[in-house]
This record gives structure tokens, sequence and C-alpha cells, in this order.
């Protein structure tokens, strides 16, 4: 075990204490004196109020001073797409916008193994459409998807890597924008905007759609202000292609507490790139769209891998932000990582008082909640007011259950199942 | 927003091209600038009233709990019970609580006789009001109903004051 594993596994172990903590702060007030559990609470309030007025600072500036890169010039991209069991008809949809996208392109598509038969017709589309196809025997996962694309399969001249999933689809410019921030030099990673195929399918579905707006246009557009966005989404995002050769071994071999590592490659090799010192932006205009599950078993199994790689990677970011991100590492240590374990027992208090004195749940909670969502997200209701009744279920549903998963995250982080489409290493 | 138009972003316009999506951008930009006018008042209200919030957690609200009490009477601060097998989470809440009792002055000459009582000024709608405190060995509401033999003695819980703007970030993970 080398010194980043130690660290990784010394910071994954100070989480249960932070959590154990929290709980005996609560419990504090019962057995000692209600002094400890008054300060903790003060403390966690300040911390609140500062992270907020950070992120609003953040989203000013953007809004004050917007960002401009260098148009597009023709420079030549390699588009790679893994695929694993993706249905025929969404690959050809993907590929074809992918080749009416604007840009100087290689289209690559990697079928990791699929059971599905999409091989046949993945065959047929590429005799069809000239585009680069590779089929690997069997699942391998998405990492050695990349890393065979990078190493075997991506031509010399290629100066931009752009990846994205089998399941989506590019609007015309969404290549070239979200390549154009590459142009600067500094700049090693972009990731694009993100809209549901199927948001109006169901309540889940739509639920979803706020999830991702306030994801994008406030966590990921603040983080782009630093330029330290934490993860280049798997949908659409683009790399300096010798940055890609040059951390694409370190990205396949990733183990955690001795285990490789098989989801959450996209944060991964977001945080390899800022390991290395680059900055990390978001590019709103670079816009993609994809499906989301519309089934609560479907979204929950995915929640469960997101929030396993959401710890796993923080946790990683920790090891190295110190030297290259600053304002990042803060971030990561005093809210990001830190605040879900750190709130665990203001949430048994919260249980409590909902249990024993149901009246405050209409008298004092509900209208804090509603409170507590129209000002943190007052961007919804002023800049996506149709994603409002969203942003309410959202809100509604991390309490009841999306929370407590980040325990469940905590405690089973190191197994590394995908748990969608039958699969232990999916692409 | 096609490849050929070029976005507000590449900050790249000529003036012959930009005419007509200017105007839009300019009047695009202004909105998203205006709305900071509602959005740092909001902000600042928000954390104001979460540290006003804060200050008050834990406090006993004595005033609000002796207004539900009858006027002209004396008032007992006492423990609230702990009733245990009532409510299986009861103890968690009912821990350290006090409850304002309304009791006759002849009751209170028994209580006086029979427990340790201090006193205390509470300020009700700008008038001082003076309760009794009652401590020592079962001194809450159950034990005082039992040994003043008056089990419709009318008591309020005190409540503290907690914080309800749940502090918690949805989009932490």
């Amino acid at each position: 075990m080398n010194r980043q594993h130690r660290i990784q596994a010394w910071i994954y172990g100070a989480l249960f204490a932070v959590v154990a903590a929290s709980g005996a702060l609560f419990l504090s007030q019962y057995g000692l004196s209600a002094r400890f559990w008054e300060r903790f609470t003060f403390a966690y309030l300040g911390l609140l109020v500062l992270y907020t007025w950070y992120l609003f600072v953040l989203l000013f500036i953007h809004d004050l001073r917007p960002r401009s890169y260098p148009l597009y010039a023709g420079e030549k991209l390699a588009v790679v797409i893994p695929c694993f069991n993706e249905s025929p008809e969404m690959l050809e949809h993907s590929v074809r916008t992918v080749l009416a996208a604007a840009g100087r392109k290689q289209v690559i598509v990697i079928d990791d193994g699929s059971r599905n038969g999409v091989r046949g017709d993945l065959a047929e589309l590429a005799r069809k459409t000239g585009i680069t196809a590779h089929y690997f025997p069997e699942n391998r996962g998405k990492r050695e998807a990349l890393l065979y694309a990078v190493k075997e399969l991506i031509d010399d001249d290629v100066e931009f890597v752009v990846t994205i999933d089998s399941d989506t689809a590019l609007q015309p410019d969404a290549l070239v924008r979200v390549v154009e921030p590459l142009k600067v030099e500094g700049i090693g990673a972009s990731t694009g905007n993100v809209l549901l195929l199927n948001e109006e399918q169901n309540l889940l579905t739509r639920m979803v759609a706020t999830y991702y707006w306030v994801g994008l246009n406030v966590y990921k557009q603040a983080q782009s202000v630093i330029r330290s966005v934490v993860c280049c989404s798997g949908c659409l995002a683009a790399y300096r292609a010798t940055l890609l050769r040059e951390v694409i071994d370190e990205f396949a071999a990733q183990r955690f507490l001795g285990e490789p590592c098989t989801h959450s490659e996209d944060r991964h090799l977001t945080n390899l790139i800022l390991q290395r010192g680059f900055d990390v932006v978001y590019t709103a205009e670079a816009v993609s769209w994809t499906e989301t599950p519309s089934t609560l078993r479907g979204f929950l199994r995915q929640q469960r891998r997101w929030k396993r790689g959401y710890i796993r990677e923080s946790i990683y970011t920790l090891t190295y932000a110190w030297r290259t991100k600053r304002l990042l590492f803060l971030q990561i240590l005093f809210w990001d990582l830190t605040a879900p374990f750190l709130s665990f027992g203001l949430r048994v208090a919260l249980v409590v008082t909902a249990v024993h004195e149901p009246r405050l749940v209409l008298t004092a909670i509900l209208p804090s909640w509603i409170v507590l969502m129209l000002v943190r997200y007052i961007l919804v209701p002023l800049r996506a007011r149709d994603k409002l009744p969203g942003l309410f279920l959202y809100m509604m549903f991390y309490e009841v259950c999306l929370y407590w998963l980040n325990l469940w995250a905590l405690l089973t982080i190191r197994n590394s199942s995908w748990v969608t489409r039958q699969a232990t290493a999916q692409t | 927003m096609s490849i050929k138009h070029r976005r507000p972003a590449a900050g790249q316009w000529t003036a012959a091209y930009m005419r007509d999506d200017a105007l839009q951008l300019g009047r695009y930009r202004r909105k998203r600038l205006a709305s900071w006018l509602l959005i740092v008042p909001t902000l600042a209200f928000f954390s104001l009233s979460l540290v006003a919030g804060a200050q008050a957690f834990g406090k006993t609200d004595y005033a609000s709990a002796i207004k539900e009490l009858p006027r002209n009477q004396p008032v007992i601060v006492v423990a609230k019970a702990q009733q245990s097998f009532d409510n299986p989470l009861g103890w968690l809440s009912d821990y350290g609580s006090k409850e304002v009792c309304s009791v006759t002055s002849s009751q209170l000459t028994t209580i006086a006789a029979h427990y340790q009582v201090g006193h205390l000024a509470v300020d009700v709608a700008g008038a001082k009001v003076d309760v009794v405190t009652v401590q020592g060995a079962g001194a809450n509401d159950h034990e005082l109903r039992t040994y003043l033999g008056d089990p419709k003695l009318k008591c309020q819980l005190v409540r503290r004051g907690g914080v309800f703007f749940l502090p918690f970030d949805a989009h932490g993970s």
C-alpha cells in the first residue's frame, strides 16, 4: 500500500468518526449537557451560511464576467463511445448525432462484450458510416474500453478526445463547443450540459431533470468559475489527447482499499486531470441529451453507485488538492465530503421531532423546508420555473430516502458492482 | 444556437454580424444581473434568520407557555414527567423538558411546604410575572398531581427554541 492509499484509508476511517461524533453530540444533550449539541449546531449552521455565500459569489462572478474561449478552428477530434448491452436503436441514434455534429472527427465505438446482439447492428452501422468499431469478446468495463481506445485506436494527429455514453445524443454544435475551452492554456478537460430525453415520462424523471439542472447550473457552474469542476460527466466530456495518454494507465489501474475500481470512472479521470494541475471547466453551451432510469428501482441503483463513487473520489481529491487546487480542497474538506456525515445527528434530531411532535411537521418543519428550497435554490424559480415542482419532490425524496444512502454507500464503498444491466463492470 | 452563431462566451463577434444577437445577449445578461437584486437580499435575510434562530436555540420559552394558562393565578415550573411507556421516543424529546402549571394559592402553600421553591421573573407581554420554581425529588407534573390530589391540574409544556431551517444540502452528494 503506497502513501496515497494509506491517506485514503485514513480519511475513509475518519468519515466513520465524523458520523459517530455527530451521533454522540446528539445524545450528549440527554446524558451530559445540551451545551455541546448547541455549539455543534451553531457551527454547522455557520458552515452552511458560509458555503451558501461562497456558492453564490462564484455564480455572481460567472454572471458578471462570463468566460470567453477561442473558437474551434478545425482541430481533429476523436469521439469515443463505449457501449455495453445498449439498445441498437439508441446506439445508432447516438452515433448518427455524433456524425451529424460539427467538427473534424474520428468516431470510435467499442462494444464491451455486449450480450444483447447489438454487435451485429454495430458492425452494420460501421460498414455504412465508416466509423471505427472494436469488439471485446467479454465485458471488461468502461475503463478498459477507454484504455484500449486511447492506446490503440485514436489517430496520432488527434488533439482532443471527446467521450460520450452510448445513450447520449448530441446537439449539432456540442462537439466544437465542448472542445473550445481546451484551446486555452492550462485547461485540461471540459464537460458539457446534459438534458433528459425522457424528462416528461413520469414524476421520477421530472424530479431527476431538476436534480440535473441544479447540479449543472448551480454546482458545476460554480465549480467552473474556480476552474475546478470535479466531474466531467460520462455523457459529454472532452480532454486534451496528450494529457489523456499521460494519465490513462493510472486511470485504468485505480484501486481503493485494495479493490479494483469499476464505476465512477468519469469522476476519477477528472481527478487525474486536476491532480496534474490542469483546470477543468463546464461549458453550458455544449448540449447533450441522455436518458435517466424511469423506475425507482433503477434510479436507486444508479444513486447507490454514484454515492459510492462520490465518497471514494472526494477522498481521492483530498489526497492531492492541497497542492494544486486549494479552494477545491477546502470545499471538499469542509462541505462536500463531510457535510452529509456531519449532519447525521441533526437529521436524527429531525426524525425524533417529527415522530414525537407531528404537529411541528406542519407548523415548522414543512414551512422551513419550503423556505430553504426557495432560498438555497432560488435560481430555479428565477431561471427554470418549470423545474420547481421537481425541486420540491427531489428535496423531499432526498430527506426521506437518498440521504440515508450516503451512510449505506460509506459502509459498502468497496462494493464495485455496477448493479445495472446485469454486469459487474458496465460500460 | 448553431455553430454558425458565435456564442456569447467566445467574445469574437463582428460588428456587422452581431447586431441582433447582441441585442438579445445584452437583454439576457441584464436580466441575469438584475436577478441578483433579488438574490442578494434573499440570501441576506436567510442568513440573518438562521443566525437569529440559532441564538434562540435551546432557550426556554416560558412566556408563550404562561400565556396559555389562566391569568391571575400563581404559576409554578416543574419538570415534565417522562412517559416512556406511552411513547417509545418520548424519553428523547421529554428529557430535561419543563412545564408551567397553574395552581391556586392554597395549592402553592402546600407545594412550598413540601418542595424546595425559588422564584423567577418572566416577561409576559410586557408585564413581569412571578413564577415559582419547584425543585427536589418528585418535582414533576405527574407526582405533583398525585400529591395535590388534583388530576386536572392545568399544565403547559415549555418549548425550547429550535432551528428548523433544515441546514442540509441535498446536492451535497
